[in-house]
């Protein structure tokens, strides 16, 4: 079958284009031509600089009780409401952009690190190298998260904002590289066998260099894929450590604790739970759809 | 036995048809009511948690038990007479009780029953502080001997139990589970386990199934002593998820549920739901603890003060309480005999709050240690009293408190450790007794005294009232304790929480108590 | 192929025990104990002891350790529950992990049967309207939590509709391998299935789609359409095919949540299974069935990666096993 097929591309062409110009410079411009591509960037930047800024955008502090009026739907001077301290949603949502987005991009950052280049030893050296840290991803999908995450909390007794968060990075990324890793070595298995990765080897390539200018760009795809929908766990799962005693700790809002925090209310003040949600799901709309564009952009057959 | 046939055909055609919403017909004498988690145990003796106590005082019983007023009551337990010295309790057991398997209850069914409870075996957490009272319980719990001396069985329906000294509270620890009174012959077949079918009680109600994670089901005790129960079946699904249950109770699929206090409110809008509604008092008081120990801030009184002038109380009651449960000034909670309508308010004063801090040496607050306030997501209310604590003494004493949210084993064995020198935490009486939060809670020494508080008199007050025989008098001088450590803030108490249910108009005679619903035997469903 | 699929059985042993070794020492540093939990609100010094010596908590960590191997690798007990009436926790995992595995499955079916044709239908529209209609949908089941969007059917569908049974798991009990389960009927399992699902069904289609995009790029399938095969001869005898081989190992991955996320929806929808026995026992520092719980993850981790691999090879030749070499 795919085996039987002859590229229509021969691998000289493949590469002189690829040296002729910068592959970046080629993948922003088209990235620029694409609506989506743009709308999605934009609402990122603008989230961003929410985050980044939020002490000057934000109405109130996001500690500020106004217990004469909690629980309210919008109004005095709370223009998307309060929760049942009498705080301002929208200033906590502001503020909770900070700690939702860090974790999610940092998180995300080091899953796909560790993710990576695990995956790819595994992939490309084989053997014992594939056999051993396969198995270790086995282990991993069996380890108790939760556990681990208790035991941080005993051994840091985290008492400042600024260990609290340390530990959320650890116990969060741990989790998630085995997936990643498990992904990447599975592409690169398939890549490993392909013709253009053979004419490589052939032609004397190192290693890394197999890895990164012939399997990494191709598996781009994928990663893209699992990174932007991871984005949306990453960010709900802080919620569950700040329940264990780990994580970002209250008054300070993030997304995730502001949307199970709003749970008990769902009968009685469901724009407490809404509000939270539609920023999480614009970020990872945002993130998903900016995602697709970029894989495209980056696509060398989609060049004109 | 008409009905049963009846119930068994409908039960046949119900299962594989459609869903069965408002099929009232299989269930006229059925109450069903969601138990809010997984049973912890079917032993009595190793259970500390309120829902599984509820569960289980349906099957067993004590000795003596809490009645609809609080007060103790007589239940396997006819009459009985106390020694002059009050060191001699002689019980005279109801004549003619069975036990679920048939046989009647004799004198030495409790006898082994607090021995079993007793032995390091059996594994319970609790039995050895509720049974303390008696001659020889530390033999038995340490597992030097089998036999408990204290408890001697004179005839058939006598037991005689000795105690090291007067102890004016004995019968209210003796109504808590580690006194109930189990079958000793069906327990030994279950090799001293208490399972399914150990389950043998002399309550009202007898197991008759339990499917893990899925449901309990109690069927009614025919040949109850206290007369054949009205229901036939109590049916107690497993329902963890609070809004679960509260929409199995709107779609009919339960008769009773428990309500969380936001719900409450909002309950009380729908006309159908509020006349449903039905808030409960709990022998519970909610408290802030400020660790007095060695080197601690709080070791000096006038920073306890100040802290508890500069914490608006009526705030936490109002906001974090939903101005639903009672704001606190003394331990002991409204219904428990000794609560004290008339107990000295410590009152929010913020001017006066920052004269005293700056008395004891911290003017503005400079120079005071940065502390942590820890609660646990138990207790929802917590975390917003602890979000309004934060901000008070920021507000009135200048001070930043970090607020850390614990799980709960981390939470208890810190507390237990008295690693927590500033944290939120609630009390359950385990009895209705002033004995069970004052020295309990704050005596020199004690076990659960987490804050380290010591003051002498306050002892003395104590040690008399759990001595005094006399009610009115024990009570006044508990009273007297408990306004002595309020003065000092020993704990800052915050409120009384309540909680709140829903219960279907048909659900007619239920009773209950301070604790907890009571056992169902005069329940029924109406028509 | 005889000899890999022998050694990676072989090579289970060393990861289970990695996995057993880990986790016993997890529970024994951690902060809490079972007793403390027992004990409650209560605290006595001398019950903790004695307690603690009762149930064996105050021999050195490598006796503990070590007398547990020697009880599962000898007699398969995996000790006592601490908890729920100190049951066998293999007789726990045997009663409640059918239930569990029955949803997990009826999930995985609901998220391929929906998430694979959603991916390949968006990636054939590729940046149209339905793409994006598909795909915003399918992000908008990543990004609601379980515990929002369960509750959310529930009030529609139970108690504003009246079509389903707001929670439950009743039916018919069937047996399976010596296994007890309960089939619920379909009243039952519309719901927690759904919720499950969605996100396992949401992450298949984005994959799908992207992979799918892939694929339709490849020179192969150009060639194929130039020879003027018909697309759909096209679509289904080559692209899909290749298009499945990355979604291989997210289905993998996927299962995984499956088993290990149900602890939210078995405890919104009141199923017995053994996700809220797996949180409940952490919390409770419940080590035995902290234990069991996670061998069992990685057993079903080790057997379901090892027929991912084995399904790799099968869909692409090229993909050889290091065994067999």
């Amino acid at each position: 079958m795919a085996t039987e097929m002859t590229p229509d591309v021969s691998l000289e062409t493949l590469v002189s284009r690829r040296a002729s110009s910068s592959p970046w410079s080629d993948a922003m411009r088209r990235l620029r031509r694409s609506p989506v591509a743009l709308l999605s960037g934009c609402l990122i930047l603008l989230m961003i600089f929410i985050a980044v800024f939020a002490p000057l955008l934000a109405p109130h502090a996001y500690d500020a009780q106004d217990r004469a009026h909690t629980l309210i739907n919008s109004g005095n001077g709370h223009a998307l409401g309060t929760d049942n301290l009498g705080q301002d949603t929208l200033s906590r949502l502001s503020y909770g952009a900070r700690v939702s987005l860090s974790v999610g991009l940092i998180v995300e950052a080091i899953e796909l690190f560790i993710g990576v280049s695990l995956g790819l030893l595994a992939a490309y050296k084989g053997g014992l190298w594939d056999t051993i840290l396969m198995r270790v991803t086995d282990a991993m999908f069996a380890f108790p998260d939760l556990l681990f995450a208790i035991l941080l909390v005993g051994i840091i007794r985290p008492t400042s904002p600024a260990s609290s968060f340390l530990t959320v990075f650890v116990a969060l990324a741990l989790v998630g590289w085995p997936g990643m890793a498990r992904l990447v070595r599975g592409q690169a298995l398939a890549l490993r066998e392909k013709e253009y990765v053979e004419a490589a080897r052939a032609t004397g390539v190192s290693g890394w260099g197999i890895c990164t200018r012939h399997l990494l760009p191709n598996m781009l795809s994928p990663i893209i894929v699992a990174l932007t929908v991871d984005i949306a766990g990453i960010i709900m799962a802080e919620a569950t450590l700040s329940f264990l005693g780990i994580g970002i700790q209250p008054p300070f809002p993030s997304w995730g604790r502001m949307i199970s925090d709003a749970r008990p209310y769902l009968r009685s003040q469901p724009m407490l739970l809404v509000y939270p949600s539609i920023a999480l799901a614009s970020v990872v709309l945002a993130f998903n759809f900016f995602g697709d564009a970029l894989r495209d952009a980056l696509d060398p057959r989609l060049r004109q | 036995m008409r009905r049963a046939v009846f119930c068994l055909f409908m039960l046949c055609i119900a299962v594989p048809g459609c869903v069965r919403r408002h099929d009232t017909a299989t269930r006229m004498d059925v109450l069903r009511y969601p138990i809010g988690a997984e049973p912890s145990s079917l032993d009595p003796v190793t259970i500390t948690d309120p829902a599984t106590i509820e569960l289980l005082r349906n099957i067993y019983e004590g000795l003596v038990r809490f009645d609809e007023n609080n007060q103790v009551a007589p239940s396997l337990a006819e009459k009985w007479d106390i020694s002059p010295d009050g060191k001699t309790y002689t019980f005279h057991l109801r004549p003619g009780v069975k036990f679920h398997n048939d046989r009647e209850l004799a004198a030495s069914d409790v006898k082994w029953s607090f021995e079993r409870s007793l032995w390091p075996d059996t594994k319970s957490p609790v039995a050895a502080n509720y049974l303390a009272g008696i001659v020889g319980v530390e033999d038995v719990a340490s597992g030097k001997r089998r036999d408990l001396a204290g408890v001697s069985i004179p005839d058939l329906h006598t037991v005689v139990i000795r105690l090291k000294a007067p102890r004016g509270y004995f019968l209210g620890e003796l109504a808590y589970n580690t006194g109930w009174i189990y079958c000793r012959e069906a327990i030994e077949k279950t090799g001293g386990r208490i399972e399914q079918e150990s389950s043998i009680g002399t309550g009202p109600f007898k197991l008759a199934g339990y499917q893990h994670g899925s449901k309990v089901i109690l069927d009614a005790f025919a040949e109850y002593w206290g007369g054949r129960p009205k229901l036939a079946r109590i049916e107690r699904p497993i329902v963890i998820d609070p809004q679960t249950a509260h929409v199995k109770f709107e779609n009919g699929e339960v008769d009773l549920c428990d309500v969380s206090l936001n719900d409450y409110l909002n309950d009380e809008k729908s006309p159908v739901l509020k006349p449903q509604l039905r808030l409960i008092p709990q022998p519970a008081v909610s408290y802030l603890a400020m660790g007095e120990a060695e080197g601690q801030p709080f070791r000096d009184k006038r920073i306890r003060l100040a802290f508890a002038q500069a914490i608006d109380r009526d705030a936490i009651q109002a906001t974090a309480y939903r101005g639903i449960s009672p704001r606190a000034d003394g331990l002991l909670p409204p219904g428990l005999p000794g609560y004290d309508t008339g107990f000295p308010k410590i009152s929010y004063d913020p001017a006066a709050a920052k004269r005293l801090f700056t008395e004891a040496g911290y003017p503005e607050g400079k120079g005071f240690p940065s502390i942590v306030l820890v609660y646990t997501q138990k207790a929802p209310e917590l975390g917003a009293a602890a979000q309004i604590i934060r901000d008070n003494l920021k507000q009135n004493l200048g001070l930043s408190v970090d607020l850390q949210e614990r799980e709960s084993a981390t939470f208890l064995s810190d507390a237990r450790a008295k690693k927590l020198p500033f944290h939120l935490n609630v009390w359950y009486a385990d009895y209705l007794d002033p004995q069970n939060f004052l020295p309990t809670l704050l005596r020199t020494g004690a076990a659960v005294n987490r804050v380290s508080y010591s003051n002498l008199r306050f002892d003395a007050l104590c040690d008399q009232a759990d001595r005094e025989h006399d009610p009115s008098k024990r009570i006044a001088l508990y009273q007297q304790a408990d306004r002595l450590a309020m003065s000092e803030a020993a704990l800052l108490p915050l409120a009384y929480p309540k909680a709140a249910m829903l219960i279907k108009p048909y659900v007619k005679g239920l009773s209950m108590n301070l604790m907890s619903l009571l056992p169902h035997r005069k329940t029924s469903i109406g028509h | 192929m005889f000899t890999y699929i022998r050694n990676r059985i072989l090579l289970a042993i060393p990861t289970l025990l990695a996995v057993s070794f880990i986790t016993f020492f997890l529970g024994y540093l951690s902060p809490g104990s079972p007793i403390d939990i027992m004990l409650g609100q209560h605290s006595d010094p001398a019950r903790v002891k004695q307690l603690e010596h009762e149930y064996g908590l105050d021999r050195p960590p490598l006796v503990q350790y070590g007398s547990f191997v020697w009880g599962a690798v000898t007699h398969g007990d995996l000790g006592r529950s601490f908890g729920t009436g100190q049951r066998p926790v293999t007789q726990i995992i045997a009663e409640q992990f059918p239930t569990t595995a029955f949803l997990a499955l009826m999930s995985m079916l609901a998220a391929v049967a929906f998430g694979i044709p959603a991916g390949v239908l968006a990636a054939l529209k590729h940046n149209r309207l339905l793409d994006r209609a598909t795909m915003g949908f399918v992000l908008l089941m990543v990004s609601t939590p379980a515990f929002v969007f369960a509750p959310l059917l529930m009030l529609y569908f139970s108690l504003k509709l009246g079509w389903f049974p707001s929670s439950g798991w009743e039916g018919q009990e069937a047996s399976f391998l010596g296994l007890k389960l309960i089939v619920p009927d379909w009243q039952y399992l519309i719901m927690p299935m759904v919720v499950l699902a969605s996100r396992p069904a949401a992450l298949l289609a984005r994959f799908m789609r992207s992979s799918m995009l892939e694929t339709i790029r490849q020179d192969y399938i150009r060639t194929a359409n130039a020879k003027g095969l018909s697309p759909s001869r096209v679509l289904f005898k080559h692209a899909l095919k290749n298009a499945f081989l990355p979604v291989l190992t997210v289905l993998g991955n996927t299962f995984g949540f499956l088993l290990t996320g149900s602890f939210v929806v078995e405890n919104i929808f009141t199923i017995p299974g053994i996700g809220y026995q797996s949180v409940q026992s952490i919390l409770s520092r419940d080590y035995p069935v902290i234990q069991g719980v996670a061998l069992l993850v990685a057993v079903i981790f080790i057997t379901v990666n090892l027929v991912v691999d084995i399904l790799y090879g099968v869909l692409d030749p090229r993909v050889r096993y290091e065994g067999a070499k």
